[in-house]
């Protein structure tokens, strides 16, 4: 085990007897990774952020939950954060405001250059909008964090080829839909 | 053996980069796309893909959000605590002398509820037993009081 997973585990054990600084401090380590697995399953930022509150006082509230001996931290929360955006895209309506994905969207040295990365972006984002929410979130973890299969499949609950056959059927889908979203452009 | 189909399924899911294919393959499927025209447009179809998968932007953190989430946790309590604080009151009264003052009382009542009653009636004796003494001590209209 790394350093990182000492420094969770120490911190989680401070939680566990009610030591609020601590949790800020976990917070701030991992609050980002959680936001940007959320944000790309469930698209709004409001749902996103609300998700990752929960999850975080989920941490908060019940931090036995948490075995340091079977994980480190990091994929727990992710798992955590996965599934309660699977269970509130279920209820969720794919809406994505344009002023979210401009604000998301890297800056560009020029305004045109902004611009064109923000068109694309937001056809990725309508394209993902269209798969479902298993799909967003495998793509979410493999491509979006970067992690392995094996990590994915341990954060989804799901062996590796599900895993492979979820990101299989995701960009498909998306290939699919982009073109659709480019054809109607272009019409 | 690395066969066409497996080489375009690893293509398909994994996309055009290397580095993410399953590393037991991974060789195999290279050797496969180098001598096979098919795969190498496949790759290229994905490697498209892939770069538009780099356009998919994560959100910012917002200060205001984590501060709602800092304030929220102040507020919410643990759950260890939730369940071991009623213990440890009930364990504090016990050490604080609560077990032995209730006992006191009740023998008190006993003793009292006893004792002949000054206003019984000639023919009517006051005859008390120890069951009526505990019917009395415990009868609802008193623990009423106490609850």
């Amino acid at each position: 085990m790394d350093e990182s997973w000492h420094a969770d585990t120490a911190l989680m054990e401070r939680i566990r007897s009610g030591d609020n600084a601590a949790f800020r401090l976990l917070v701030n380590r991992h609050y980002a990774m959680a936001l940007r697995v959320a944000g790309r399953v469930l698209g709004g930022r409001e749902e996103a952020e609300d998700a990752v509150q929960e999850a975080f006082l989920k941490v908060w509230r019940m931090p036995d939950r948490f075995d340091a001996e079977r994980g480190v931290f990091k994929s727990w929360l992710a798992r955590v954060v996965v599934n309660l955006c699977l269970d509130r895209r279920r209820a969720l309506k794919p809406v994505d405001s344009i002023e979210v994905l401009a604000e998301a969207a890297d800056e560009g040295p020029t305004p045109e250059e902004h611009a064109l990365r923000l068109d694309r972006s937001v056809r990725l984002t309508q394209a993902m909008n269209t798969l479902p929410p298993r799909q967003r979130a495998a793509l979410a973890l493999f491509y979006g964090e970067g992690l392995s299969m094996s990590e994915v499949a341990e954060m989804m609950e799901i062996n590796v080829k599900a895993v492979e056959s979820l990101l299989s059927r995701g960009r498909a889908g998306l290939r699919e839909a982009m073109s659709g979203l480019a054809e109607e452009a272009a019409a | 053996m690395m066969t066409r189909e497996r080489a375009i399924e690893i293509l398909e899911a994994f996309g055009a980069n290397p580095e993410r294919w399953p590393a037991d393959e991974r060789h195999a499927v290279e050797a496969a796309i180098a001598e096979d025209a098919g795969l190498q447009a496949l790759a290229d179809r994905e490697r498209e893909l892939d770069s538009r998968l780099m356009d998919w932007n994560a959100l910012p953190p917002r200060a205001a959000a984590m501060e709602a989430l800092f304030a929220a946790a102040e507020q919410t309590v643990q759950s260890n605590k939730v369940w071991s604080a009623p213990a440890r009151r009930w364990n504090s009264w016990l050490a604080g002398g609560g077990a032995v003052a209730l006992a006191a009382g009740i023998v008190a009542a006993l003793m009292l509820a006893g004792q002949p009653a000054t206003q019984a009636p000639v023919n009517t004796p006051a005859e008390v037993t120890d069951t009526a003494a505990i019917t009395l001590v415990f009868s609802a209209e008193q623990s009423e009081g106490w609850l």
